[in-house]
């Protein structure tokens, strides 16, 4: 889903778990992963640049799903 | 008392920081603070080290009170302290205590309460370390509405405070 324009990280129920590179349907993005919830975003052109948020996925509506490679 | 140790022990990390921010800004106070540096009475230890003491005692209570307790009962405190270690420095210890002990229940109480004041601090240290770790991460993204806002700072910190005041008085509900 879009992130919504009310979200916001800052919250003392959240905790940071870990941030790195990711791939969603083939293309290049950076993710970072909270206990409740994974912030995808775009991966900057220039170092230093901020990044720009594109999707936010609630953990606790996401399921994991085993696929073949290839399928 | 002891429950002020919570409050004042989780913000330790913002101690180094706030009072360069004071001296950068307050010469006669860093002039003061130099002073003091050099008096006789302060050993050569600077302000933030004085700063820091409650919290290194804090941390001495329950070794000082679990060493005292096992000087007072091999049998009582075996249940309780089950580690090899402690149960060898026991044995150690009880060559110069008895075992009979007026002190022991006081003592016992003592190191229980310190042990949970102890806990207190080190689950709130955790939590304002884990909203600091949230605004690092924040200020990462351009997205003005997903960067960090003030009144969310406020509120976290908010509830630290309260959170910490209810489990000093017993309460152990969540806000």
């Amino acid at each position: 889903m879009v992130v919504p324009q009310n979200f916001e990280i800052v919250d003392h129920t959240r905790q940071f778990i870990l941030e790195g590179p990711l791939r969603v349907l083939g293309v290049a993005r950076y993710g970072f992963l909270f206990n409740d919830c994974l912030l995808i975003c775009k991966i900057p052109q220039k170092q230093g640049q901020l990044y720009a948020t594109k999707q936010l996925l609630s953990l606790k509506e996401a399921f994991a799903v085993d696929e073949e490679p290839g399928t | 008392m002891l429950k002020f140790y919570a409050v004042y022990c989780s913000n330790q990390p913002n101690i180094r920081a706030r009072l360069q921010e004071y001296t950068a800004e307050n010469a006669p106070l860093e002039s003061f603070l130099k002073k003091c540096f050099w008096a006789p009475q302060c050993r050569k230890l600077d302000f933030e080290s004085f700063l820091i003491k409650p919290l290194q005692r804090l941390c001495k209570y329950p070794l000082l009170l679990r060493v005292r307790l096992c000087t007072l009962a091999t049998t009582a405190v075996a249940a309780v302290c089950s580690s090899t270690l402690l149960l060898l420095r026991m044995q150690e210890l009880m060559k110069y205590t008895g075992q009979e002990h007026g002190d022991f229940v006081d003592l016992t109480n003592a190191y229980q309460k310190i042990v949970t004041i102890v806990d207190q601090v080190n689950e709130r240290v955790r939590k304002v370390e884990n909203v600091a770790r949230l605004l690092e991460v924040s200020s990462k993204f351009e997205n003005t509405e997903v960067r960090w806002r003030r009144e969310s700072i406020y509120l976290a910190l908010t509830w630290l405070t309260l959170t910490c005041c209810c489990c000093s008085y017993g309460r152990t509900t969540e806000l």
